[in-house]
């Protein structure tokens, strides 16, 4: 394509974009270019100069890269509290100068929110817990113990990442239907309850492991069950604490899953809920929104709590006294 | 209409799926490439029930009508749904009274989330054996329920019960037809029309009770909009797959060959075909010329019927589903000196008919004899023309009986509004073709896929419409050849 049509493609899309979007996407743009310049022509000033200049440059890029993060989170939160008809206003609204708070009464009772949340917490914590012990388990094995196939076991462990999800998904659920788990929490859980790619993660920090601690332990006479737990475990918090999080996030997310191995609402989940919300209330955008608010609070809580465990992990050395 | 985007939830999840999450990616390719379930299990699964009845041949007694006479009653039934708002309620409402007024039957209704979520947990069903009595699915789903052979053809207990059906509106049980034998029963169905502001139409000196009729008068009429600042477009221009099928479909142009489906099975898409190619070109010259408003082809936008409402454009298309909340978009008073009007499409010459488009009742096979006849007996009370009626008040659903138009409900919705009358008008124009009777295809959603790359390359990356097209066309004869050789039909 030819640099002049690549030009007027851009015009065009900017051209069709809302007004407010637009100018928020050239503020951005410029804020980035001054951040870069910045950081460019930091190298070349004096010291003191060049560490504040970098510094300005490096806030001004996060704070746009925070911007952009957050805009859709922080949209999601205004349109909730407008009016339906406020939502699709041109200029767009910005902040609610009458925040309707009955939306998300309205989400939470019409949408039945409430059970559906339930359903997804139970799934989603038996699956959590249960990807992390059996993670642990089989990451444990594969680190410290010898034992015969060893390595053929783990690459067959392995090799099961490889696999498609489409190419499991018909098998998967005729084995629960054939064990009677069809509509059952044994259906919507087990399946995902051990996973290649935990345990690889794992295994992986349980590597990392200096030898010296496993001498040390072994010397104090620790049993496997001591070590894992004294030692290894601590050692490898960073790496189960994300397996944790990634777990959560894709269990809670579900969607088809648990719709084919649910018969009616009583054990359906929130992202199957929220489908039915938003298919329920077109007209009133406001409580689609708040619905999505309502469902995604518990991963946003979840990042808030867990962050500072992650970066704390992450920092915290292994070898220390 | 179901959730007031019409056909639009018809197209389901796009192959770009918008959800990143694995297990919906496996959605996605189960929902596009259909087949994957279906050519898995396909007619084996249906082996352990009471075993299907050919999808060509009429079997009266695979309808089950003397089981039921002699089954202990009620006979309990399963009918899978997508009806939302108001139609939902409607639907419960009117099912409580069916389960009320007979003690043969008992009806348990099940909503699905929509109809590609709906059919991708029925293809799981057929292995998992959750499956319901009766469903309603989408009509681009005929192709592929007749390759299952998971269905009993309703023409079995029309045959059974001498049930007559010269009521209905021929081209509502036309495109559920199937080499001359009817697999499922209209019910919920509604077809594509002009939405346009009538005030628009004024102020730019046009006559607000002749909306054009022909592409060409589209765009005489954008012209004369645009010129004297009416709105900004003439016309907002959605790049949804549907809208262009009915496009061509009123054009007289077939979507794919073999008689759109009809003669044999489609082996190739008519996208580059004289009468397509003039719907593109049609299309590329109001964008070319500033004349339309080009909005996206995700199935749940709406940014062509807001264009409306800010004065943006004066005209679009959309499914008849949305007068209702269109209208009461409106009606909350942000936008003042906005009406909404609806008239039939235009098209490239008057005198051309549209399919319908949406919901129609399939009975199970799986389903035991006694249940196939109450599914029946419910699928014919649902017919009736006092239900049609009620479902076309209630919402924007085109009642397919001639004589539910006369009940006094329907007389008064229409009256009242006329705009809800456009769709059964529009539907009961024009002679019945091979190219407006409703396409067979098996990977419907792949060709739909590849019209909206077509139109999305047109759009907006400035492709030619004769290059679109033929991208098009290419794409959708891939989606065709590979459905086909999956299910070994070539």
């Amino acid at each position: 394509m030819s640099a002049e049509h690549g030009t007027g493609t851009v015009a065009t899309a900017l051209g069709t974009l809302a007004p407010g979007f637009r100018d928020f996407l050239v503020g951005a743009g410029i804020v980035v270019v001054a951040g870069t310049v910045l950081l460019v022509l930091s190298r070349r000033a004096s010291p003191t100069h060049r560490r504040q200049a970098a510094l300005v440059g490096r806030y001004l890029l996060l704070v746009v890269l925070a911007v952009i993060v957050l805009f859709p989170l922080y949209i999601t939160v205004v349109d909730s509290l407008l009016q339906p008809d406020q939502v699709v206003a041109k200029p767009p609204i910005l902040f609610p100068t009458h925040p309707q708070w009955s939306s998300y009464a309205t989400a939470w009772t019409q949408g039945h929110l409430g059970r559906y949340l339930l359903n997804s917490f139970v799934v989603t914590g038996v699956i959590v817990v249960g990807e992390l012990v059996t993670s642990i388990a089989a990451a444990y094995a594969f680190a410290f113990l010898r034992f015969p196939f060893r390595k053929t076991l783990f690459v067959v462990f392995l090799a099961t990442m490889m696999v498609p999800v489409e190419v499991t998904f018909l098998t998967n659920l005729n084995t629960v239907v054939s064990l009677g788990w069809y509509n059952t929490y044994f259906g919507l859980t087990i399946p995902f309850l051990a996973t290649g790619f935990g345990a690889f993660l794992v295994r992986q920090a349980f590597l990392g492991l200096p030898g010296d601690l496993r001498d040390a332990a072994e010397l104090d006479g620790a049993n496997h069950w001591q070590f894992l737990r004294e030692v290894a475990l601590p050692v490898a918090r960073p790496a189960v604490a994300a397996l944790g999080i990634f777990s959560f996030f894709s269990a809670f997310g579900q969607y088809l899953w648990p719709l084919i191995v649910t018969k009616d609402d009583r054990l359906r989940t929130v992202t199957i809920g929220l489908k039915f919300l938003a298919n329920s209330q077109l007209n009133n955008f406001n409580v689609i929104f708040a619905g999505t608010v309502l469902a995604a609070l518990p991963l946003f809580i979840l990042l808030v709590v867990f962050e500072k465990q992650l970066v704390r992990g992450l920092t915290a050395g292994a070898v220390k006294g | 209409m179901r959730n007031g985007t019409g056909p639009s939830t018809r197209t389901g999840g796009r192959r770009r799926s918008r959800c990143p999450h694995a297990v919906l990616a496996a959605a996605a390719v189960l929902a596009t490439s259909g087949v994957t379930a279906l050519g898995a299990v396909g007619p084996s699964a249906v082996a352990g029930a009471a075993t299907a009845p050919p999808s060509t041949k009429v079997v009266p007694s695979a309808c089950g009508l003397s089981a039921l006479a002699k089954a202990r009653q009620p006979v309990q039934i399963t009918m899978w749904h997508t009806m939302t708002q108001t139609n939902n309620t409607w639907l419960q409402n009117s099912v409580k009274h069916f389960n009320g007024m007979q003690h043969q039957v008992h009806v348990n209704l099940v909503q699905q989330p929509d109809y590609p979520s709906e059919f991708v947990k029925y293809k799981a069903g057929l292995t998992s054996g959750d499956l319901p009595t009766l469903a309603q699915f989408e009509d681009t789903t005929v192709q592929q329920l007749v390759d299952s052979h998971s269905t009993v053809p309703v023409q079995d207990c029309i045959a059974a019960s001498h049930y007559k059906t010269n009521d209905y509106l021929p081209r509502a049980l036309a495109f559920y037809r199937y080499h001359g034998v009817q697999q499922s029963m209209p019910w919920s169905v509604s077809n594509v029309i002009m939405y346009y502001n009538p005030i628009d139409f004024q102020k730019a000196g046009l006559n607000p009770n002749k909306p054009p009729q022909t592409f060409a008068q589209v765009t005489a009429d954008s012209k004369k909009i645009v010129a004297a600042h009416a709105a900004t477009h003439g016309i907002a221009l959605p790049a949804k797959p549907y809208v262009f099928e009915f496009l061509l479909a009123k054009s007289g142009g077939e979507y794919v060959n073999n008689g759109n489906g009809r003669k044999a099975r489609a082996t190739q898409a008519n996208l580059t075909s004289p009468t397509a190619m003039k719907v593109w070109n049609w299309w590329n010259q109001l964008l070319t010329s500033h004349l339309a408003l080009a909005t996206g082809s995700d199935p749940n936008n709406i940014d062509h019927l807001i264009a409306i409402a800010t004065g943006n454009a004066a005209m679009t298309f959309e499914a008849s589903g949305v007068i209702g909340p269109a209208e009461a978009v409106l009606a909350s008073g942000q936008y003042p000196g906005v009406q909404i009007r609806t008239a039939p499409l235009p098209a490239l010459a008057t005198g051309g008919g549209v399919p319908v488009g949406d919901g129609s009742l399939w009975i199970s096979a799986h389903a035991s004899l006694a249940q196939r006849a109450a599914a029946w007996k419910l699928i014919a009370y649902l017919d009736s023309p006092e239900q049609q009626a009620s479902l076309a008040a209630e919402g924007g659903y085109v009642p397919i009986r001639r004589s539910a138009t006369k009940l006094p409900v329907l007389v008064q919705r229409w009256t009242s509004d006329p705009n809800y009358e456009v769709g059964y008008t529009q539907l009961t124009t024009g002679t019945l073709s091979n190219a407006n009777i409703g396409s067979l295809i098996g990977d419907y959603q792949g060709v739909r896929n590849a019209v909206a790359d077509g139109l999305e390359q047109m759009v907006a990356n400035k492709m030619s419409p004769k290059k679109a097209a033929a991208f098009a066309e290419n794409e959708a004869n891939t989606a065709i050849e590979n459905y086909n050789s999956r299910i070994g039909a070539n």
